[in-house]
């Protein structure tokens, strides 16, 4: 029985989805990558992010690169939400398992990426947005489909954006050596 | 003829509009140009080494059969929305369950269509926990195949105008030439206005197909059905243009994060429906309907004017609820119950001011330091 709109079976893998995955799959995992700094996590969600692609490709969504980013950001948010708490107590507990030399390593390398992630913080949303995005590899179009903001203004936003992003990365990392 | 600062990134970015030759050409001919050119182009590549550091991008999996769609899936709809309890309240009430949206958009349509115009004048908390998510869960999990918003009607979105952005405004002319009656922080201690934006008019408009939502309805087992005379009648919501705003907190805390505060400021929105439906019989319709979980359905039917509600949506399990009066105006304060310096805190205050309402979000900052800067706007 198929209700209408409702439909059971799924239409078979299509040609579209194949395109898509193929073009969009580094760019949304450099998307999550950024978003929660982690190689693991990033490849997880990404798959995530591509198995709900999946009940929508036969829906002709005109801007798949947008659709695809807004799920992302959507699916590390839920992902952060609830994992939070579990993902520092086995952090500590990777931490306590590991031998000196890669631990240090280890801490050098979190440290960095948290460093980045925290001054990606501090700038306003449109900033932040824009490098994530620009970074990721969308294009102009894209970025504006997804953050409306004027694509004239994109350029711009992009430039200052990295100014502060540098400022901010020297402040903040002269505090966390000394 | 020079290149601007964004011309000249919109080049780096291989998204340049205008004539690349003859732009590339002037700029190894232009040494200004050149050297602001130059000077981009190293940002860009430090920012982009310090971003891809420890980032590994694996082989693209293969795709197996396990990609196939001859498999049955199930969409869970509004599922996020539930989930992602610190939304905005747009998204909320537009989206987060047919029921609010329907009890909760305020709406203006043309005084020909409707008969009735609610604002919405008064702020109440909905308490959204693990077990409702869970509820709404059970409930779909009876069906087989996809339940999608497109199956239960249509949502449209439109703005009147773009946005307008300043992200280095000196103080807060902007919105105190177009909004002289909309209160702000001007002397805050230690807070500096970082950016600001104001977001033009905007609707969104919801036409609900009752025959698609019945059929979803006896597919998941539920033996009430909506009522006819709802069918393809149009809800819309309209808030006029609003104001963001925000601040920085000078100097870092031992967790070396900075303190944040972001005010949203908007007008009371407007809610209109058909003429000939009533709000009452629409809730008690949904509310036995099955579409909402019980404790939420609950709360709805509780309040006395709902359509004159705002609903602000809240975890019981991980927030703590209180209400304050500051500066004579009731105020809701939400705050995280477990402080994670790690990620840092967030809170937020919602109060309305005349017909105004402000949302004030704060990350890293306690609650008694948001009262203080409510207690400071003028």
């Amino acid at each position: 029985m198929i209700i209408l709109g409702i439909p059971k079976i799924k239409k078979k893998q299509n040609l579209k989805f194949k395109q898509d995955y193929k073009t969009y799959y580094p760019i949304v995992y450099k998307h999550l990558y950024y978003l929660s700094g982690s190689n693991e996590i990033a490849e997880d969600l990404t798959q995530d992010v591509f198995i709900k692609y999946l009940d929508y490709v036969d829906k002709n969504i005109e801007y798949p690169g947008a659709w695809l980013s807004k799920v992302a950001t959507n699916v590390a948010m839920n992902y952060f939400r609830s994992h939070k708490r579990r993902e520092i107590r086995e952090m500590n507990i990777f931490l306590d398992t590991q031998t000196l030399f890669m631990v240090e390593d280890q801490i050098y390398r979190l440290d960095e990426i948290r460093l980045v992630r925290k001054v990606l913080s501090q700038l306003n949303e449109n900033q932040r947005m824009c490098l994530l995005l620009k970074f990721s590899g969308y294009s102009y179009d894209e970025i504006n489909e997804i953050t409306q903001i004027p694509r004239n203004n994109i350029g711009k936003t992009i430039a200052r954006g990295k100014e502060k992003f540098m400022k901010l990365y020297r402040e903040v990392g002269e505090e966390h050596v000394s | 003829m020079c290149l601007n600062e964004s011309e000249l990134q919109e080049i780096i970015d291989h998204n340049y509009r205008g004539n690349l030759k003859e732009a590339l050409d002037h700029i190894e001919a232009c040494s200004e140009c050149k050297k602001l050119f130059l000077q981009l182009k190293t940002k860009d590549e430090f920012v982009s080494k310090l971003m891809n550091d420890g980032m590994h991008l694996p082989p693209q999996p293969v795709l197996t059969k396990e990609w196939d769609l001859n498999e049955e899936s199930q969409t869970i709809w509004g599922l996020n929305f539930m989930k992602t309890i610190n939304i905005k309240w747009k998204a909320t009430a537009a989206v987060a369950l047919v029921g609010l949206m329907l009890m909760t958009e305020p709406v203006q349509v043309a005084a020909d269509s409707f008969l009735k115009l609610f604002r919405m004048q008064e702020l109440e908390t909905v308490s959204i926990t693990e077990a409702d998510i869970h509820e709404l869960d059970y409930m779909m999990g009876h069906g087989d195949g996809e339940v999608s918003i497109e199956n239960i009607g249509k949502f449209e979105f439109s703005t009147d105008g773009e946005e307008f952005f300043n992200d280095d405004p000196k103080d807060f002319t902007d919105i105190t030439d177009k909004f002289p009656d909309m209160k702000v922080i001007k002397n805050a201690k230690h807070m500096n206005l970082d950016y600001l934006s104001m977001v033009p008019k905007s609707t969104v408009r919801f036409t609900l197909d009752v025959e698609s939502t019945n059929e979803i309805l006896v597919y998941l087992g539920s033996d009430n059905m909506l009522p006819e005379s709802l069918h393809e009648k149009t809800f819309e919501m309209t808030t006029d243009e609003f104001v963001n705003y925000t601040m920085i907190e000078s100097g870092k805390k031992e967790n070396n994060m900075e303190g944040r505060l972001n005010v949203t400021i908007m007008g009371e929105p407007q809610l209109g429906m058909p003429k000939d439906v009533n709000a009452k019989d629409v809730v008690n319709a949904l509310a036995n309907s099955g579409l909402i979980p019980s404790e939420i359905k609950r709360q709805l039917i509780g309040f006395d004017r709902l359509e004159s509600i705002i609903p602000i949506p809240y975890s019981e399990e991980s927030q703590i609820r209180t209400e304050k009066t500051i500066n004579g105006y009731k105020t809701i304060i939400i705050e995280d119950k477990d402080d994670d310096e790690a990620y840092g805190t967030y809170t937020t205050a919602y109060l309305k001011v005349d017909s105004y309402f402000y949302i004030m979000s704060g990350e890293n900052l306690n609650k008694d330091t948001l009262i203080e800067l409510i207690e400071e706007m003028e």
